[in-house]
């Protein structure tokens, strides 16, 4: 019986040192530097800055992270049926709060502190073009506005009664813009600025407007069950990753892409 | 046992292809979808799936589930045509399914469920009629396959028809999309159906050889059209086609009704058209009637013929013809046809169209109407119409821009709605006009249908009634009344006018007095001429039929009265048989009635609602069209007559100089924009004026400041209207004097006054014309007098200005004199410096031949030569001299160097053995001069010198030596023209070095030779093409040239060579040549 009760003993203590395994789902387009490269592949080499951050923290946490790259929207249905653990990231919705958890102060309230990182959008035309942003309005707008499809920022140009044509990629715009099939588009600069300075043939006839359309606060969401069964774990997780641009942990990290650039 | 397994077998592997067809779907679903279903896109999945649903008919529902929800992502199922995508009904849920998953990205994302309905497959596998691939890629290529058909076929209200309701039930059968096309015309129709650009068929086409080969494939015929036997009115022989055995008839050549007689003995004439058969036989006789498919009411009636019968058969044929263009077209409708059960088509063609027509018509009356006149859409369409007018109206009364209408514009739209608002209602009224004839020929005709029909019923009625009396009294002339209405009835006898009205039960008396005798006419052939339907007719054959029937009985009832059997004649006429014979009579008769009074009392509603309609729509048209015109009237009021009454008040205002209108702001049109012009014209004048006035102002006071006399004068008055404060001391007298008072009462003109008005007339004014002049107080004066036309003051005016020259003139006597005094010192000067130049003539005595050009620029010059002879009687010396400037400053130079130089030779004469050297002779010059002219202190006032050749020549050795100072020396020698360079230093100038040492250069004159010394003013002098210096090298090639030329040609040759080239440019400087020619011989 003694063996039983030590062998029983081991055997927890073996299971529990075993780290968590957390599922994660990100994008399968790049938004430089977080996460870096196009499709569901990820090159591990050079995942991006918060790829690599969270990947830091595995041994302090005793977690595995088990990365998945995929359509947002896919993402999101999968976190909402608690088939991931975690999601890169989202901006907040209030509707989005069924499908996951969102860093929250005690009021409820979303603790935008705890955000992990801020994009912009940012109007892009063509070089020649009249139109422009004041920072409240599109001036000179009579075409369509392309978007990236399953962004809120669609939802934000349709309620400013903008024309938007929806792509399913970040990388159709630029194209659809030169062929003035749009009039300009709106993406996180982000994702276009890396884009344009590979292929300065498109960048030759863009140009960026300087003044943000808006600019968003990004959350890692984790799915109901996971937040539930690993309250603390997730709030180590949002607190060790809040700011992660800014946070002095990652500097190395950040130093790293910055030089790629 | 073994076919048992073979069976068996079979049915395995035919199960095993169903099962595993239906799976492949699924897959092929799976695949479809994969992507859409990863990237959860819910906008491309109902597309992905209708797509398939419609390729595949045999599948009744799809689901498709989403692996992450396990929960259905989209649905879709077929209820009868229509996709849904809602939740499968039951129904379809538990038909067969496929299943599968949907693999994306190695990851299972979801499941495929589709259900299928197995009879469906089969029948898909079996039915051969199923369309290829080819015509299914025709028919997603020509999603529109436009048909003609013509609107005047048969058809209800809502213009169904047989040929509609065929054509929809095609596009449900076989999925093609058939539309209607409608003409009013066949031969419009089918030309375009034969061209088959924008129809692909025609519908209603019989067969012809013709149209077969060159235009259509023809589908199977879905009905027949009726062919029509037209005879003349009067024909009572031809009723039938039967009886034109031996006969003639009129065809349509090449038309199908050449198959109706083929085999029969009717002997045939061809025409080309309905219309030469009508009038064949209406004129030629040569045949006694026609057969056609078509034919037309109206040209029937125009001829005096009718249809004779109207005769079914296989020919009549019609089917859709399909143009050749579009086989793939006509391979589906064959297919079609297949299909669709033949029970269907004949439901169609059995349908009585018009019939259907006029019963929906009477249930339409039952729709909701609007104020009794119009339907509630009409109704609410009219409202809406007057609540845009009213709206107009209060845009035009607000002054809204809304309503800014171009006056281009404007006008064109209100006469175009105008005219066509017009044209409608002359439409209308036209269309109006012929609906009530079309009215009153129906209640005519319903009159004499009706008469007919009661003719009919009163004649049986009358029939009987002498049939029974006859037989119950047994008087003859019950039975000759029975036998005279019988041979009326058959045309047999005369027939009485009004026979149909009460006759037999009056007097013969009566009869004969209100019913004359009219030619006979068999009761059939008067039911033949009246308009009767088709199924009206059929009961009226019924009814003759049946006739014949009871006349028998009554035949045989009159036999046995014969017979002396009256009970039996009784026993008969009041038979069962007989009562059962008379209904059959009187049952089609009623039938007839009751035919008749549906058709012509609706005819009669429908004609009558439709003039009730057109009247309605003139009605609401008229009223629209007042309302249009008072809209019109306030339009043109508001935007056209007010502004430009505005304009008129404001222009003639403007132009009586009045106060100025208030701007007012109207429309921005035309006229909007003409009053906003005029404002800026009239600012603009107005600013114009005021500049004008002060541009007056400011002239006045320049001109009253100007330090001349100035006067304005009229033209036409010749009174002064201005004068300027000069003017008074001008012409010593006020100005008050002045202006006012006519030109001659200020001065006198002494001079020429025609001049000046010729002046005037010539030039259009006068500058400076220098005239006399005398004041009232006599003071005469010079002056110049100039004077411009202007208008002043809005009077045509000249404006004349004197300068008095009086001073100027005696300045310039004064001037005169003292050039007249110059001008002759200085050609006495002249004079003096001539009498330096030597004696031309001893030059002969040295040289065998000579010339010498000296032309002073002036009268006199810095140009000089000189020729010495020296104490050796063989020796001599010649020098051509350029002195500093020209004219009087030159000549007093020349006769300085003439002093110096006189000085020289005294000396060289003097040292008897002096060696005479050129170059020596230069640096005493040098010297001299800068001494003499205190040249050597660089701070001399003076700068005076010369450039200059000297030339010494001894005849006896026949030496040349010579120096020159700058100038070069040319001669020919040998036939070459040869230069000596001066020394590049001028004689006693200032910068001149004193001790200068000149070269000498020695030449040997034992050979020919010529010598040219020569100023620079000859090669200095502007000319030629580009006004540029005549130079050395010209120079020399002229020398050249003209070498071996006399001396005397020569001169001529360098002054006319000179003078060409210079053309009209003035002498630059003083020119001197000397040239000589010293012969070996001489």
């Amino acid at each position: 019986m003694k063996w039983i009760v030590l062998f029983y003993m081991l055997f927890v203590n073996i299971l529990y040192s075993n780290p968590l395994v957390i599922d994660v789902s990100y994008e399968d387009k790049a938004t430089y530097p977080y996460y870096l490269g196009e499709g569901t592949n990820i090159d591990f080499n050079k995942p991006g800055l918060i790829i690599e951050a969270i990947i830091s923290l595995e041994k302090k946490l005793n977690v595995k992270f088990n990365f998945k790259r995929e359509v947002s929207k896919r993402g999101q249905k999968k976190l909402e049926y608690n088939k991931i653990d975690m999601l890169l990231f989202a901006s907040f919705e209030e509707g989005r709060r069924s499908i996951g958890v969102y860093p929250f102060l005690s009021d409820g309230s979303i603790d935008t502190q705890r955000r992990t990182m801020s994009l912009s959008y940012h109007l892009y035309t063509l070089k020649d073009s009249a139109l422009d942003w004041d920072g409240h309005n599109f001036l000179n707008l009579t075409g369509e506005i392309g978007a990236t499809k399953g962004y809120s920022i669609v939802e934000f140009l349709q309620n400013k009664n903008v024309k938007v044509s929806e792509n399913s990629s970040n990388l159709g715009d630029p194209q659809k813009l030169i062929q003035k099939r749009i009039q300009g588009f709106v993406n996180q600069d982000s994702k276009i600025d890396p884009y344009l300075k590979q292929n300065p043939k498109l960048a030759k006839y863009i140009k960026k407007i300087k003044i943000p359309i808006k600019t968003k606060p990004y959350y890692i969401l984790f799915s109901h069950k996971f937040y539930q069964e690993h309250q603390d774990l997730a709030n180590k997780i949002w607190d060790e990753l809040q700011q992660i641009d800014r946070a002095p942990q990652f500097k190395s990290i950040k130093d790293k892409y910055e030089a790629m650039e | 046992m073994n076919r048992i397994l073979r069976i068996l077998f079979f049915i395995y592997l035919s199960l095993c292809n169903t099962l595993f067809a239906n799976q492949n779907l699924a897959n092929e679903v799976s695949t479809l979808t994969a992507s859409a279903v990863y990237d959860l896109d819910t906008q491309r999945l109902p597309i992905l799936l209708e797509t398939f649903l419609k390729q595949h008919r045999e599948v009744q529902g799809i689901q498709i589930i989403d692996s992450i929800s396990n929960g259905i992502l989209i649905q879709y199922y077929r209820d009868k045509n229509k996709l849904l995508s809602r939740q499968i009904p039951k129904v379809i849920l538990t038909l067969s399914n496929a299943k599968t998953e949907i693999i994306y990205n190695n990851e299972i994302i979801g499941r495929v469920i589709i259900y299928y309905d197995n009879e469906i497959v089969n029948e898909n596998k079996s039915d051969p009629f199923v369309l290829t691939q080819k015509e299914q890629n025709w028919l997603n290529a020509n999603p529109i396959q436009r048909i003609g058909l013509m609107s005047y076929w048969p058809h209800d209200k809502n213009n169904n028809s047989l040929h509609t309701e065929l054509l929809k039930l095609i596009n449900e059968t076989i999925g093609t999309s058939l539309t209607p096309i409608f003409f009013d015309a066949w031969k419009d129709g089918f030309e375009e159906a034969t061209k088959g650009n924008n129809l692909y068929g025609i519908m209603g086409l019989s067969w012809s050889k013709e149209r077969e080969e060159k235009y259509f494939f023809y589908s199977s015929a879905y009905n027949f059209t009726p062919c029509y036997l037209v005879t003349r009115q009067e024909d009572t022989i031809h009723t039938s086609l039967k009886d034109f055995n031996d006969g003639t008839l009129y065809l349509k050549k090449e038309e199908i009704t050449h198959k109706m007689v083929e085999g029969k003995n009717i002997k045939v004439i061809d025409m080309a058209t309905l219309k030469e058969m009508c009038q064949g036989l209406a004129n030629k006789k040569e045949a006694d009637g026609f057969l056609s498919y078509f034919v037309d009411e109206e040209e029937i009636k125009k001829y005096n013929l009718k249809i004779a019968e109207v005769i079914y058969d296989k020919y009549g044929e019609v089917s859709i013809g399909i143009h050749h263009k579009y086989p793939e077209l006509y391979t589906i409708l064959q297919k079609a046809y297949q299909i669709i059960p033949k029970e269907k088509i004949a439901k169609l063609r059995n349908t009585d169209w018009e019939q259907k027509e006029i019963t929906e018509s009477i249930e339409a009356k039952s729709e909701v109407s609007f104020i009794g006149i119009l339907t509630l859409e009409e109704g609410l369409f009219f409202i809406f119409l007057f609540f845009l007018l009213l709206y107009l109206l209060y845009l035009v009364y607000s002054k809204s821009d809304l309503l800014n209408i171009k006056f281009k514009l404007f006008t064109f739209l209100l006469i175009f709605l105008e005219v066509v608002i017009i044209l409608f209602i002359i439409f209308e009224v036209v269309v109006l006009d012929r609906t009530e004839n079309r009215l009153a020929n129906a209640y005519k005709e319903k009159t004499q249908l009706y008469k007919a029909i009661n003719e009919m019923k009163q004649k049986t009625n009358d029939l009987i009634h002498f049939a029974r009396t006859y037989a119950i009294t047994g008087d003859e002339e019950f039975k000759e009344k029975y036998f005279a209405i019988l041979n009326i009835e058959n045309g047999v006898i005369a027939r009485p006018k009004n026979y149909d009205s009460i006759y037999w039960d009056l007097d013969k008396e009566i009869q004969d007095t209100r019913y004359p005798n009219e030619k006979p006419q068999s009761l059939k052939d008067i039911l033949n001429t009246l308009p009767f339907s088709k199924k009206e007719k059929e009961k009226l054959k019924l009814f003759e039929n049946n006739s014949n029937y009871i006349v028998n009985l009554e035949l045989r009832a009159f036999q046995s009265i014969q017979n002396n059997d009256k009970a039996g004649a009784i026993a008969i006429l009041y038979s069962k048989e007989f009562h059962q014979a008379k209904q059959a009579i009187m049952i089609p008769i009623d039938e007839i009635l009751f035919l008749l009074e549906n058709r012509t009392n609706n005819e009669i509603e429908l004609l009558e609602q439709k003039i009730k309609t057109q009247f309605k729509y003139i009605m609401i048209v008229g009223i629209l069209f007042i309302l249009g015109n008072i809209l019109a009237y306030l339009i043109l009021r508001q935007k056209v007559t007010t502004p430009i009454e505005y304009l008129t008040e404001t222009i003639s205002n403007f132009k009586n100089n009045t106060e100025h209108t208030e701007k007012k702001k109207f429309y921005n049109d035309e006229i909007g924009y003409m009053i906003e012009q005029f404002f800026e014209m009239q600012h603009s004048i107005n600013d114009k004026t005021n500049n004008l006035e002060q541009s007056k102002k400011d002239i006045e006071q320049i001109l009253s400041n100007i330090l001349l006399p100035i006067l304005i004068t009229s033209r036409e008055k010749r009174t002064i209207l201005y004068a300027n404060k000069y003017a008074e001391k001008q012409y010593e007298m006020s100005l008050e004097q002045i202006i006012g008072s006519t030109i001659e009462s200020v001065y006198t003109l002494l001079g020429d006054k025609e001049e000046i008005l010729n002046v005037i007339n010539r030039d259009g004014l006068v500058a400076n014309l220098e005239q006399k002049y005398q004041t009232n107080s006599g003071r005469k004066f010079d002056a110049l007098l100039s004077v411009t036309p202007i208008i002043y003051k809005d009077e045509p005016a000249y404006i004349g200005m004197i300068t008095d020259i009086t001073t100027q003139k005696e300045m310039e006597l004064e001037i005169r004199k003292i050039h007249k005094h110059t001008k002759e010192s200085i050609e006495y000067a002249a004079l003096i410096q001539s009498s330096l130049i030597p004696d031309n003539s001893l030059f002969k005595k040295y040289f065998s031949d000579y010339f010498v050009i000296w032309h002073p620029k002036d009268i006199v010059g810095g140009d000089i030569y000189f020729f010495e002879e020296l104490k050796n009687k063989d020796e001599c010396l010649v020098m051509v001299i350029d002195c500093t400037g020209h004219g009087v400053p030159g000549a007093f130079v020349t006769m300085l160097v003439k002093a110096i130089e006189r000085q020289i030779i005294t000396e060289i004469n003097h040292e008897a053995n002096e060696t005479v050297s050129p170059a020596q002779i230069l640096n005493i010059f040098n010297k001299t001069m800068k001494h003499l002219l205190k040249q050597e202190d660089k701070n001399s006032i003076s700068n005076t010198g010369f450039d200059g050749q000297v030339v010494y020549y001894n005849k006896s050795s026949k030496l040349i030596k010579c120096a020159s100072a700058r100038n070069s020396i040319f001669y020919h020698q040998d036939g070459e023209v040869l230069e000596i360079k001066g020394d590049r230093h001028s004689v006693g100038y200032k910068e001149s070095d004193g001790d200068f040492e000149f070269t000498e250069h020695t030449i040997d004159a034992s050979q020919d030779i010529s010598i040219y010394l020569s100023t620079d003013g000859y090669w200095d002098q502007i000319g030629g093409e580009y006004e540029r210096s005549f130079g050395k090298k010209r120079f020399k090639a002229l020398i050249d040239k003209i070498k071996d030329n006399t001396m005397e040609e020569q001169q001529k040759e360098f002054i006319d060579t000179l003078q060409n080239y210079q053309g009209d440019i003035d002498r630059q400087d003083d020119i001197a040549i000397i040239g000589i020619k010293i012969s070996a011989n001489g």
